[in-house]
């Protein structure tokens, strides 16, 4: 009854449209289109797409300025000549600019001549001028490895070609124009071409020789040393045995006697060895003469690379710029670090990840297992899920806290005690080590090796377990041939990201044994061969140091951010080749599908 | 048949299956049940190691060490480190070396050959000085030695003892150290010449030992107080240390009426002496200018009637005097720097600490050479341990005889306390971390030095005698900066960039773009921490007026931007929706380039022309400040209001978005003017942001930190709260899409509300990152413990003060379990954000599959 009125009222509206009805009518149908406008909320989807390519810009920035840097580190740049208006006359290469305003102090203090011209070049750029940081190198001439030259104090610029880029292991960069070839003394050549020519023949068996002692000192010395100690560390334990005055130690020490005697001509020998080279090197010397016309004498032997760095050409920049990187991936740092390369801790980063990943990997396959597999589900156990889950959510801090209190000062010190008690109060287990610091990420990579075994275990369908079980098969026959096969895509992924997690980890290393600078590699000839607990040097805390404990910061700058290019270049393809593996072993597997 | 027959399995299972299936199981459970065991010991560890800070201090029952002969008296005594001898001065003007263990006398020595009318102990060391009725003093050195003996120099009947064995020989106390070796401890005194410092007898005296060298104040009988400087000068010819003295004098004025002091104290730098009188009046003395010494000021100790002082003495550092008076009661006063106070120097004695009161009178009190411990020994034979900074009463004993306790010392290390009430008696005490308590921890302390209680943490300083400050409350305050400012950034464009990918992303280039992001999560922190404090700070530095500026240019170009695509022919439009989020980069891109133009103007008519100049004085006008504050608040009223009435402008279709986005482009000058109007208003109404959250410029801050480490937590929350909004099941989206709902309608009023629990895990986990992070702070927060909200300011965190400081800190020290505390909490902090995490996740997934 009702519905039929109120259909009959509509029907007699429609039957009768009056004036204002249809304004209203009207008014509805624009209001209804501007909240479709509104409603399509395009002004707020459009922050959240800025929200998006904020962070895609972000990263992608961030990327671009690593690589940039990164890359750009090792090709040489032309060294500049440039005389200010002011006298001074300098050489160096530019290494970054930025337009700044000086004040007007700094233009009165120009001469008189320069001045207007100064004056004129800034208010051309609005009282903003142009800097440029010219590294000038020769620190043990000036005192500065770098000056800021703006462009109102240039008098005259010019790209000198006979200027000399030499790369030392001391000191830094040299800048300047060859003057003289000197052997024992005198100077054989004093032509620019005739004294490259003499130095490119020269400089090849000056450095074998340089290397060659080299090796004698660290080595071959380190060797002879290491003999002593033990010499002497049996003595002590003789002594800590048996008393100081027993016939135990006596004869220790009447043993330790003649292999100190052996010691002191080996000794003798090796340094006559390298004096020998020493002389030999001594021979050949650089004369350089600086810009502002000094000049200076260069043994060979401290002149790690030199070149033409204006006449250098395509092909010579890149071969410089290969051997540069081929150097900053094989050599040792000089320089505290902000030379040379970072081998070392390349070297400790890769051992470090692979210890870690062999205590890892087993352990948290294991935990798995028994999670996914023998534990009863119940709420002990999804509790101990989600405790393992969150445990990946623990500050990395917090693990290197507990690894330097429980790895480094109980189970280390108590292993000195019963192993190296001759050695104290000297440390040998009981202080950071690569040992620690493996089993310290082992634990704080865990969880994630746990978790994705877990997952992968748990996506092996039943149906495959039962019909294993129909077989006949084990429980263990069915997981060692049915469920880890097909788990191991994830397991493996688990590990890799575990990997790539622990070589980009930092914080927890600075506790447990990451050094800025260490003599020797964890992994070396000498027995045992794996040396556990030695300290090393790893590409996280590297960049850490160089960039922030440095004292010349600017000078060790570009070597950062090789060194994170480096390290985001590792990081990056583990990551990559953990999708790679997970897609490739996921298509093997998906055909035993059924 | 034949051939079941001719092959027959064999029905049981091979015992080298079972053998293999019972091996593996038992490896699992033990591996699998040791790993997860192993795991949780990281919490357990930190706990225990942390636990002994809470842990109670004792003190033991003071037990009956020696006596003497009826009428003599142990004045002064002390204890070797190693508690096996005591050296004792007594009333008979000798001193005694006593075995530790049985109380035995091993040795009399006596120095001095005339009786002394004062004396003074210094504290931590042998050394003393003595005062004599002819106005002389003279320096005395009490010493234990230890001397090491082969085995084969001693006795038979002495090498039977076993190592660690203590045994009298020879009036030494000779211990076992090792294999062959024997320890012989005791002790000697050397006296030196005297020093003649008045004509008159000497009544008091204090030594110190400052940093030029030993110094005393002395006070005569005529009352006049000197403070005398000593240096040493080593004859080479004879060998012989020459003394040569150097004194400022200072005639007491009150001493006509009230008669002597009692007390003379001279602080640790030998730069301020105080004499204190029985009824409370002490006179504190500038004596900074050793030639002419000033009284600074004169200040009651006691302010109750009847009530005298009884025990006085100042506390290690010798820079806080301790005053326990006849009602039990036991002050500590310091010297405060007052500013508003009309003394000398700028300084004040203030009462900073109360110890509060006993029943009995405080007879003797010792102060410990090692923290800022102190016993206190009283006339009914109460002995009690305070740590003073504070105010904690450690631990309290009572000795069987109850008679007063005249003499008190500390053993090195607060290893024990020797008491004195007519019989020698020794208490242990086991007191290895005084300083720590949770309200030390959180609450201000009161340290020497300061004018008030402050939160501070200082854990070591250049001198010993400093105190460590181990107030964690900064250090919180610094990660809850570090986390709120990166969570301001990181956190709204986590979540609007997920929304934007699992609702208007086509599939296949989600698939593309969220790996991109989750890529982000694996740069290892330090590459951002080193990028942050070498590249970033620096530009950001120059350009802070910019980034300012870019803050509302940015989100006006994407807003321009978006009411310019409305405008655009719907069939552009519905080709080219996909790529908006490119679109917007461009627009971003455009506001950043205008942020770059604008930025100088900015900085000229809001700031003075130098942002960081305006910064840092209270120049300029406080209304430019406040326009970034009241811009967004203005912005989204006017926002609101523009929606409201936005329905009553009538138009035909085609032009309405052209009148959106006039309607946008007045509301934004609306939104100007209204801004500035408030700003202006508050500035007028005095209020300013400097001095707030905004203050100095410091290169390294929080703004840099806030950017990069919001960098660093955005991959986390936009994976997990991209998850959460996908999962989210598309029957929902349908129906909404159905009814007629736009795909913006359908994302805010159905997928973000059903996801939002999965929205806030996904926040709850950030935030867990963000409290925990360590490079990034490290390297660009700058590490100092201030505490400010000032955006343009450092701070330093739980996590970065531990990497910095735990390689230095001394292993099971205070400072040492304090860092395994801070790692305790950081360890709780995120374990709890993450398991809130975790179980609204869980509940949100069981939700969305019920959906």
């Amino acid at each position: 009854m009702s519905l039929a009125d109120s259909r009959d009222a509509r029907a007699s509206m429609r039957a009768a449209p009056s004036p204002l009805a249809a304004a209203a009518a009207t008014r509805r149908r624009t209001r209804a289109t501007t909240l479709t406008l509104q409603a399509s909320g395009e002004p707020m989807l459009w922050l959240t797409a800025g929200a998006l390519a904020t962070a895609l810009l972000m990263i992608v920035g961030l990327l671009a300025l690593v690589l940039a840097h990164g890359t750009g580190t090792f090709w040489p740049s032309p060294v500049v000549r440039i005389q200010t208006t002011d006298g001074r006359l300098l050489a160096g290469e530019v290494t970054r600019s930025q337009h700044y305003r000086p004040a007007a102090a700094v233009i009165d203090a120009l001469p008189e001549t320069a001045r207007a011209h100064a004056r004129s070049l800034l208010a051309a750029g609005e009282g903003a001028s142009r800097r440029r940081l010219v590294r000038i190198g020769n620190y043990e001439l000036t005192g500065e490895h770098f000056a800021w030259v703006s462009d109102f104090e240039v008098a005259r610029q010019t790209l000198p070609p006979w200027a000399l880029v030499i790369e030392r292991r001391t000191w830094g960069r040299f800048y300047g124009e060859p003057a003289a070839f000197h052997i024992d003394g005198a100077p054989v050549a004093t032509e620019v071409a005739e004294i490259w020519q003499r130095y490119q023949e020269a400089i090849g068996a000056v450095q074998e020789r340089w290397h060659r002692r080299r090796r004698l000192e660290t080595h071959d010395v380190g060797l002879v040393n290491r003999r002593l100690e033990a010499g002497r560390l049996r003595i002590r334990s003789a002594e800590m045995a048996h008393g100081r005055s027993s016939p135990q130690r006596a004869q220790a020490e009447s043993g330790f006697a003649a292999e100190q005697a052996q010691a002191t001509a080996q000794f003798e020998r090796i340094r006559e060895e390298i004096r020998a080279l020493d002389v030999e090197n001594a021979r050949y010397a650089l004369r350089m003469r600086t810009a502002d016309g000094q000049e200076t004498t260069i043994a060979l032997a401290d002149i790690v690379r030199a070149y033409r760095a204006n006449s250098l050409g395509i092909a010579g920049s890149l071969q410089l710029y290969l051997a540069r990187w081929w150097e900053f991936l094989t050599d040792e740092p000089r320089e505290a670090n902000s030379e040379g390369g970072v081998f070392p801790a390349i070297f400790g980063t890769v051992a470090m990840t692979l210890i870690m990943s062999l205590l890892v990997t087993p352990f948290g396959v294991l935990a798995a297992l028994y999670l996914r597999e023998y534990a009863r589900g119940g709420i002990a156990t999804s509790t101990v899920r989600i405790a393992i889950n969150n445990l990946a959510g623990v500050p990395s801090i917090v693990f290197g806290v507990f690894g330097l209190g429980f790895f480094c000062y109980i189970v280390g010190a108590g292993l000195d005690q019963l192993l190296y008690a001759e050695k104290l109060p000297t440390p040998t287990f009981g202080t950071g080590g690569i040992l620690w610091a493996s089993l310290t990420l082992a634990l704080l990579t865990l969880p994630v090796v746990i978790v994705a075994t877990e997952e992968a275990l748990a996506a092996v369908p039943k149906s495959m377990r039962e019909g294993s079980y129909a077989c006949g098969a084990s429980k263990w026959q069915t997981i060692q041939r049915i469920v880890l096969p097909r788990a191991l895509p994830g397991i493996m992924t688990g590990m890799i990201l575990a990997i790539a997690r622990g070589a980009g980890e930092v914080a927890p290393l600075m506790l447990v044994g990451a050094v800025k600078l260490a003599p020797e590699l964890p992994i070396d000839a000498t027995s045992p061969f794996l040396h556990l607990e030695r300290s090393f040097m790893h590409l996280g805390f590297h960049i850490y140091d160089l960039g922030f404990q440095s004292q010349n910061s600017e000078a060790a700058k570009p070597m950062v951010f090789t060194t994170t290019l480096l390290l985001i270049g590792i990081v990056a393809s583990l990551n990559l080749m953990a999708i790679w593996l997970r897609a490739r072993l996921r298509r093997r597997f998906v055909t035993s599908h059924f | 048949m034949t051939s079941t027959r001719r092959h027959r399995r064999s029905r049981s299972t091979r015992s080298s299956v079972r053998l293999a299936d019972a091996v593996a199981a038992a490896l699992i459970r033990v591996g699998g049940i040791g790993t997860i065991v192993a795991v949780s010991t990281v919490c357990f560890f930190l706990i225990w190691v942390a636990a002994p800070l809470f842990g109670s201090e004792e003190l033991g029952t003071p037990a009956v060490l020696a006596s003497l002969q009826p009428q003599e008296s142990v004045v002064a005594m002390s204890i070797d480190d190693t508690g096996s001898t005591v050296l004792a001065y007594t009333s008979a003007n000798r001193f005694l070396l006593l075995d530790g263990a049985s109380g035995s006398v091993l040795e009399e020595m006596r120095p001095l050959d005339q009786v002394p009318t004062a004396h003074s102990f210094a504290i931590g060391s042998g050394d003393a000085i003595f005062g004599f009725a002819d106005g002389s003093t003279r320096l005395l050195q009490a010493e234990f030695f230890t001397e090491y003996r082969d085995a084969a120099a001693m006795p038979q009947d002495a090498r039977r003892h076993t190592t660690g064995d203590r045994f009298v020989f020879e009036n030494r106390v000779a211990e076992r150290v090792g294999i062959d070796q024997f320890a012989l401890r005791g002790a000697r005194v050397t006296v030196e010449d005297p020093i003649a410092v008045s004509r008159i007898p000497i009544h008091a005296v204090d030594l110190t030992a400052a940093p030029s060298g030993p110094a005393f104040a002395s006070l005569d009988s005529g009352g006049v107080l000197r403070v005398t400087q000593v240096s040493r000068s080593r004859n080479f010819l004879t060998g012989k240390d020459k003394l040569t003295a150097e004194s400022g004098e200072l005639a007491l004025a009150p001493v006509a009426e009230r008669g002597l002091p009692r007390w003379v104290s001279l602080s640790g730098l030998a730069n301020q002496a105080i004499a204190v009188w029985k009824d409370g009046l002490a006179v504190r003395v500038d004596v900074r200018d050793l030639a002419e010494p000033r009284i600074a000021e004169e200040i009651d100790l006691v302010a109750e009637e009847d009530v005298t002082l009884t025990a006085v003495t100042l506390l290690n550092g010798k820079n806080t005097l301790m005053a326990g008076d006849s009602s039990g009661r036991l002050r500590a006063w310091m010297r405060s720097p007052a500013p508003a106070m009309s003394t000398g120097d700028g300084l004040h004695l203030m009462l900073a600490h109360d110890l509060g009161r006993a029943g009995a009178a405080v007879t003797a009190l010792a102060t410990s050479t090692r923290t800022r411990s102190l016993a206190a020994g009283y006339a009914d034979g109460g002995l009690r341990v305070f740590h003073v900074t504070t105010e904690r009463e450690l631990a309290s004993a009572r000795s069987a005889a109850g008679k007063p306790i005249t003499a008190l010392a500390v053993a090195p290390a607060d290893r024990g306390v020797l008491a004195w009430d007519g019989q020698m008696m020794s208490a242990l005490l086991d007191a290895p971390h005084p300083e720590a308590s949770l309200r030390a921890y959180l609450r201000p302390v009161w340290y020497e030095g300061y004018a008030a209680p402050e939160h501070m943490w200082q854990s070591s300083s250049a001198s010993d005698d400093a105190e460590p400050k181990l107030g964690l409350w900064p250090l919180i305050f610094g990660t809850l900066k570090a986390t709120v400012y990166s969570m301001l950034f990181g956190v709204p464009l986590a979540l609007l960039a997920s929304i934007y990918t699992s609702e208007f992303l086509r599939p296949e280039v989600r698939a593309r773009i969220k790996p991109t992001i989750e890529l982000m999560a694996s740069l290892p922190s330090v590459v951002l921490g080193f990028l942050a404090a070498l590249v970033f700070a620096p530009a950001i530095e120059e350009s802070v007026a910019q980034i300012a500026t870019a803050f509302f240019t940015v989100p006006f170009t994407i807003l321009t931007a978006a009411h310019a695509w409305q405008m655009l022919p719907n069939r552009v439009r519905s080709r080219w929706q996909g790529y908006r989020y490119v679109l917007a980069a461009g627009a971003l891109l455009a506001g950043a380039l205008a942020a770059f133009g604008l930025g100088p103007v900015v900085e000229r008519t809001l700031f003075d022309g130098d942002m960081r100049q305006w910064l840092e004085g209270s120049s300029g006008n406080a209304a430019g400040g406040l326009l970034m504050l009241t811009l967004p608040v203005s912005a989204l009223l006017v926002a609101a209001a523009a929606s409201r009435i936005a329905g009553s402008f009538p138009a035909d279709a085609g032009s309405l978005a052209a009148v959106a986005m006039l309607r946008f482009l007045l509301a934004t000058i609306a939104a100007l003017v209204l801004a500035w109007l408030a700003a202006s208003g508050l500035a007028w109404l005095g209020l300013d942001l400097r001095g707030g959250i905004v203050s100095t410029y410091v290169q390294r801050n929080a703004m840099v930190v806030g950017f990069v480490m919001g960098f660093a937590i955005v991959p986390i929350i936009y994976t997990i709260a991209d998850d959460a909004l996908t999962s989210v099941p598309e029957n929902l989206r349908a129906g909404s899409l159905a009814l007629g709902a736009t795909p913006w309608q359908t994302a805010v009023r159905i997928v973000v509300p059903t996801a939002a629990s999965g929205l806030f895990s996904a926040v709850m986990v950030g935030l867990g990152r963000a409290v925990g992070e360590t490079m990034i702070v490290l390297m660009a927060a700058g590490n100092t413990p201030v505490m400010q909200w000032n955006v343009f300011n450092g701070f330093r965190t739980l996590s970065a003060n531990i990497a910095v400081e735990l390689p230095e800190a001394v292993r099971n020290s205070t400072h040492y379990r304090t860092l395994f505390l801070a790692a305790l909490a950081l360890f709780a902090m995120t374990f709890v954000l993450n398991t809130v995490a975790e179980v609204v996740r869980q509940r949100f997934r069981k939700r969305a599959y019920q959906l």
